[in-house]
């Protein structure tokens, strides 16, 4: 936490340089990559506050993106609701969600693995309800029409959605950055390290990781329906497969788990990573090989992430921010 | 302050604790001891939360905290501390004592400060910016005292506190367990350090398979010829007689 | 010569110290009792004494060889043989697999000899004998741990802790038991928590106490020690 202070001037830097990147780049390509950078930065971050900080490892992130784009989108296609209202009922959706989720699995003293697993499972089962329901669109799914302007959440040039996704993306940093000075982080970071410590010292660790998963719904709702105005194509294998849980958990252990900065690092590894390898070998399904060894790689020798590793290269005793350090001392 | 009456654990055909009475009043020390396996840890956790007794009544300050999940008991103003420490690894000292601090408000720059305050009461004010995984053992134990006081509480539960400690070690604990009864905290602990419990307490209550043999000042107990077998063994008290 | 020379043993595990200071000798045909409060370091006494962790200062002597830097399937095969606190015992194998593993490594040309002898000395074991271990009661289980650390032709054997759990009666029978193999000549070091069995059939005893040797004698003059009360009840 006081890093920031010398840090600031940097970040300060770095956002005016994120912002008046596009001036620059001139590529609708390299405009698009970095948007998607920035989109999975947003949900790495979102699986950051409840993995990260909070150290519950969820895999089925998708879910709440998934939810949330069905939301706007069916409000869009259904009631003429525009986009820019329905992202804030996405956003509730998604909370509504995490809070069910949450409930069921948190409440029955689910941890770890087992959490994991449920939260892989619910995703599937709203994979497979959103298949065979009438108002989703079942199976063929929803189309929404193009119509640029802002009260549709649309953009003429990809350099829009640029900005929406860096919109999105400060956000998700501001949140985060709040949590590592506030009561509320260093709850859920002492849940992290120690549940039943924490529930000794007047934690409620239920109601805490209720509300971490239920912004990392909100969270997620909102990213549903950046993509649906984007690609204006929504369907259940979109809305919620397995692969976008995935790449917002990796992000962020790539870049460092419980850090501020880990997703946007790893978005940005990650994504270099796998246009490089798509440069050089056309296979589809590359990048999921590629993902799988990477996240090898980084769990067996850098468990901190990269930001970890050059934390540690610069520390010498104790530290002063949040991140998790792997203990291997008995006690 | 605490009251407990005719608590009762079983497990499956196993009574591990049976009907057992206690009270710890204002600003006493009061210890609970027994040899190995009689049934201090399973009571100790029923009283702070952690254990749901099948049988009786455990009482705070006249109101019932049976079945009450822990950070409940705590926000009431009981606190405990884990024998097998357990410090948020990844943290600084001061952080981890924040967290104990943060129960009663919000603000992080009071969260902070009243840390900083716990420290200086046990010790620690050198090591407030030291990770909590690279303290020694008697740091840690420390860290969880710290931590426990930081939640402002009226009673504080200690779990075995001087376990793995050396006698140079369990004296300077002995002493800061006493500084903060001064400031006006009760205590009640499960220890097996003899010595210094019985120093310690007051009063104490003596646990053998599950039930209350004795209790009272610790030099009365220690001539209880009940307490005395417990640990020896029978006959051990007639033994004992005949050679004074 | 004794038969083990302990000098100025520490041990612990990790940071915690929790033997400073242990000196103490056996001769051979004694049964030597350490007692001592719950937690004060007879185990860990024990497991250095086999091999199990490695001490941090001092050393230990089996007929006046060093042992304490050796391996424990070196330490079993000079005769020095552990039965380790609760049991430990393979429970999904049966009693003759569980005592025959006694002599996997000392004793293996005695294999069926010492079986037979075991038997001898718990008869309850024969009727049990292709019986699961696991499925034994806690006092026979004992027996089974015992017999094992026999099936390996022990010169001192090392029991700790042998009436853990057991009930009042069987407790009893336990220590008779343990006395009759020793009067076979068999040496013991007995550690133990029950103070009063274990100096009944003990001819000395070691009390530890913070990490040394607090109180040594004879068993008939300990128990009427008051120090010994003290050790344990700390007043």
């Amino acid at each position: 936490m006081t890093n920031f202070r010398s840090h600031l001037y940097f970040l300060l830097l770095g956002a005016i340089a994120l912002i008046i990147l596009p001036y620059f780049i001139s590529s609708r390509f390299y405009i698009d990559v970095l948007t998607l950078i920035f989109f999975t930065a947003y949900l790495g971050q979102s699986w950051n506050i409840l993995g990260g900080y909070a150290g519950q490892f969820s895999f089925g992130g998708v879910m709440f993106f998934g939810t949330g784009a069905y939301v706007s989108s069916i409000l869009l296609t259904t009631f003429g609701f525009p986009p820019i209202f329905g992202i804030f009922l996405a956003i509730m959706g998604g909370a509504l969600l995490g809070l069910i989720v949450g409930y069921m699995s948190f409440r029955s003293g689910l941890k770890g693995s087992y959490f994991a697993l449920i939260t892989l499972a619910f995703a599937e089962l709203l994979r497979v309800l959103a298949n065979s329901v009438e108002f989703t669109g079942g199976g063929v799914g929803l189309f929404l029409t193009y119509a640029p302007g802002l009260s549709n959440l649309q953009f003429e040039t990809p350099v829009g959605f640029y900005y929406f996704a860096l919109v999105l993306m400060f956000i998700s940093i501001a949140i985060v950055y709040w949590l590592e000075s506030s009561r509320f982080g260093a709850q859920l970071v002492a849940i992290r390290e120690n549940e039943d410590a924490a529930e000794a010292l007047g934690i409620n660790t239920l109601k805490c990781k209720i509300y971490a998963i239920m912004i990392m719904g909100a969270m997620g709702g909102a990213a549903g329906t950046f993509y649906a105005q984007k690609y204006l194509y929504l369907d259940p294998p979109i809305a919620y497969s397995i692969h976008l849980s995935v790449e917002m958990l990796l992000v962020t252990i790539v870049g460092g788990m419980g850090t501020i900065f880990g997703p946007l690092v790893g978005a940005f590894v990650l994504h270099t990573v796998n246009e490089v390898a798509r440069h050089f070998i056309d296979t589809p399904g590359l990048s999921l090989i590629v993902y799988g060894l990477i996240l090898i790689v980084i769990i067996g020798y850098l468990p901190n992430g990269l930001i970890g590793a050059f934390k540690k290269k610069e520390k010498k005793s104790g530290s002063t921010s949040l991140d998790k350090k792997t203990s291997r001392g008995d006690s | 302050m605490l009251n407990v009456s005719n608590v009762t654990k079983r497990f499956g055909g196993l009574v591990a604790v049976s009907s057992v009475d206690l009270e710890v009043n204002e600003k006493e020390i009061v210890s609970l001891i027994g040899p190995n396996g009689a049934g201090k840890t399973t009571l100790f956790a029923m009283v702070a939360g952690f254990l749901k007794a099948d049988e009786g009544r455990v009482d705070f300050e006249n109101t019932s905290v049976l079945g009450m999940r822990p950070h409940q008991i705590c926000q009431l103003g009981m606190v405990r501390t884990f024998q097998i420490t357990q410090p948020f690894a990844g943290l600084t000292t001061l952080q981890n004592i924040m967290v104990g601090a943060y129960s009663n408000t919000s603000e992080t720059d009071r969260a902070r400060t009243k840390a900083e305050e716990v420290a200086e009461v046990v010790g620690m004010t050198s090591l407030l910016h030291q990770g909590a995984d690279g303290l020694t053992v008697a740091g840690r134990k420390r860290l969880e005292l710290a931590r426990a006081l930081a939640t402002d509480p009226k009673l504080l539960l200690l779990d075995e506190v001087m376990a793995g400690l050396n006698p140079a070690e369990i004296d300077d604990i002995v002493t800061v367990i006493k500084g903060i009864r001064d400031r006006g905290v009760t205590i009640f602990l499960i220890e097996h350090v003899m010595k210094a419990v019985m120093n310690l307490s007051d009063r104490t209550y003596v646990l053998n398979d599950g039930k209350l043999i004795a209790s009272g000042t610790p030099a009365s107990v220690a001539e209880n010829p009940q307490v005395i077998e417990a640990y020896l063994g029978h006959g051990a008290a007639e033994a004992m007689a005949e050679g004074a | 010569m004794s038969l083990i020379k302990i000098e100025n043993l520490a041990a612990g595990y990790g940071l915690v110290e929790v033997l400073r200071d242990i000196s103490l000798e056996i001769e051979e045909g004694e049964v030597v009792a350490v007692l001592g409060s719950n937690g004060v370091g007879k185990t860990t006494l024990n497991n250095c004494m086999s091999g199990l962790i490695k001490p941090n200062g001092g050393k230990i002597f089996f007929e006046e060889e060093v042992i304490s830097n050796k391996s424990p399937e070196e330490i079993v095969d000079m005769g020095l043989i552990h039965v380790p606190e609760g049991r430990k015992l393979f429970p999904n194998l049966t009693v003759r697999d569980n005592l025959e593993l006694g002599s996997y490594r000392r004793g293996k040309n005695n294999r069926s000899t010492n079986l037979e002898k075991v038997l001898e000395i718990f008869p309850k074991l024969s009727e049990r004998i292709s019986q699961t271990a696991g499925t034994l009661s806690g006092g026979e289980q004992q027996m089974v741990a015992i017999g094992r650390g026999l099936m390996g032709d022990p010169r001192l054997l090392l029991l700790d802790e042998p009436s853990l759990g057991l009930s009042p009666l069987l407790v009893e029978q336990m220590f008779e038991l343990i006395k009759k193999i020793s009067d076979d000549g068999l040496t013991v070091l007995l550690v133990e928590q029950n103070v009063t069995q274990s100096l009944s059939i003990a001819d000395r005893a070691y009390v530890v106490e913070e990490g040394s040797i607090a109180i040594s004698g004879l068993s008939k003059d300990l128990l009427k020690n008051a120090d010994l009360k003290k050790s344990y009840l700390g007043l």
